[in-house]
């Protein structure tokens, strides 16, 4: 299917990594996301993405590839927002980031979440995953092991112990 | 060298720089976004010499200047579209294309070139001069038609570099030359910015044309030696941005210039070319460059 018509139907995906348009300045990229001024009903707009992170409008005229990983994280979330989703595929979102920056992009997807935009976050850090989902899938060489609801997720050191095995200990 | 020897040579650099900028610019675009190189760019020039006197010649249609100017850039925009459509677009997503559209776009050009001789036929055409009489500017006397040369083509330039960065059409074009998974991804249609590039670099190619058929006798090859210059700008200049070829026009035309008055004709290509050579050993990615392939 024509990766046009994917995002357009509202199925965006934010890959890890994502390097964006280096050259592009943060105000240039935003402005470029096709649903920005084309304001389809319900539609979240360049507003609410400036109040969801806050750092992008200190940052808007600086070229892409000044930015630090996580502010390039938010871009390119405040871009797939703005595409108006109907599921958001967040694939390790937090990868490499410092603690400061994690915390806050985790704040800034938990409001994502509660403006209910439907999500599916990839991620290894089961403490940022149990605090934010409802479901939560473990995946092993590829195949869904185990699939528990919120009220479910055990304890961290279970969790462990199901994800890597038992220690000899 | 009298001053007024020194006028003429360095005006007639100016002119070739303004020639090379358009033409090295419309090149650019298409290696940038679509990361191909469009060997049919001087075929282009070609018919867009032809197309200007076509319309705009006492001899043919005879619709004047701007009607010639204008009506040659939008053809030849429309010329680009198809020329991609039918040559390039094919061959997207093949891990062969950079050699496919080698041979496509130089089969493109032998056809165009071979079609601009059915149809125009064997004898060479010229357009009417732009500019008329001289204009003095203090102690300098200019060709009128060499000033409304380079200012038009200076206009047109600032307005496509305006084009690339202000507009939504011209900003996304520059993403998907920079990162074209992250644009899939954004949801900006490809293909059609892909069709849009190589559109604006046909136009831009026409222009020149007209230009070339105003001071030069238009043939179907006319465009080959522009071309091979334009090379050598994108390589001197690099492509880290729109404008970086632009200023290593105006180098290589003033550089031109002078090389063809003091050391004659055939010796201004070779100088030409040593220069690229030093260039390229130095720093490979162009003198304004600093990373291959954006816009």
């Amino acid at each position: 299917m024509d990766p046009k018509r994917v995002a357009r139907a509202g199925l965006i995906q934010i890959p890890e990594g994502n390097l964006l348009f280096p050259e592009m300045t943060v105000q240039e990229t935003l402005s470029i996301a096709p649903a920005a001024t084309a304001s389809r009903s319900g539609a979240l707009g360049v507003d609410y993405v400036h109040e969801l992170f806050p750092r992008l409008r200190e940052r808007l005229h600086s070229k892409i590839r000044y930015l630090s990983g996580g502010e390039r994280q938010m871009v390119a979330i405040a871009v797939g927002l703005l595409g108006n989703p109907k599921l958001m595929i967040l694939d390790e979102p937090t990868l490499g980031l410092s603690p400061k920056l994690r915390a806050e992009l985790c704040d800034a997807i938990m409001k994502i979440k509660r403006s209910g935009v439907p999500m599916m976050v990839i991620d290894q850090d089961v403490a940022f995953l149990s605090a934010l989902i409802d479901q939560l899938y473990l995946f092993d060489h590829g195949r869904i092991s185990r699939q528990l609801d919120k009220a479910d997720i055990p304890p961290h050191d279970e969790l462990m112990s199901m994800l890597f095995g038992h220690s000899d200990a | 060298m009298s001053f007024d020897t020194f006028v003429l040579v360095m005006t007639g650099g100016v002119v070739l720089g303004a020639l090379y900028a358009t033409m090295a610019a419309g090149l650019a675009v298409v290696w940038t976004t679509l990361g191909i190189f469009n060997f049919s760019h001087g075929a282009f020039i070609a018919l867009g010499a032809y197309l200007g006197w076509q319309l705009s010649s006492v001899d043919a249609l005879g619709l004047g200047q701007i009607v010639g100017m204008c009506g040659t850039v939008i053809l030849m925009g429309l010329t680009g579209v198809l020329f991609q459509q039918l040559l390039i677009r094919p061959f997207e997503r093949k891990h062969n294309i950079v050699t496919a559209t080698v041979i496509t776009t130089l089969a493109g050009a032998t056809i165009l070139q071979n079609l601009l001789l059915v149809i125009w036929g064997p004898r060479s055409k010229q357009i009417a001069p732009i500019g008329t009489g001289k204009i003095t500017v203090g102690p300098l006397t200019l060709s009128g038609n060499d000033v409304v040369m380079v200012v038009l083509m200076l206009i047109i330039l600032a307005l496509a570099g305006w084009f690339l960065a202000k507009t939504r059409t011209g900003r996304s074009m520059r993403a998907v030359a920079q990162n074209r998974q992250a644009a899939e991804l954004m949801g900006l249609d490809v293909p059609r910015l892909y069709a849009m590039a190589f559109g604006l670099s046909a136009a831009l190619a026409g222009l020149a044309g007209y230009f070339i058929g105003s001071i030069r006798f238009i043939n179907p090859t006319v465009g080959s030696d522009p071309l091979m210059k334009a090379l050598i700008v994108v390589i001197f200049g690099g492509i880290a941005r729109f404008t970086s070829p632009i200023y290593a026009a105006f180098i290589v035309g003033l550089i031109e210039s002078f090389a063809t008055f003091y050391l004659g004709l055939y010796w201004a290509p070779a100088i030409l070319f040593a220069l690229m050579m030093v260039v390229l050993t130095i720093k490979p990615t162009g003198l304004f460059g600093r990373h291959q392939r954006t816009l």
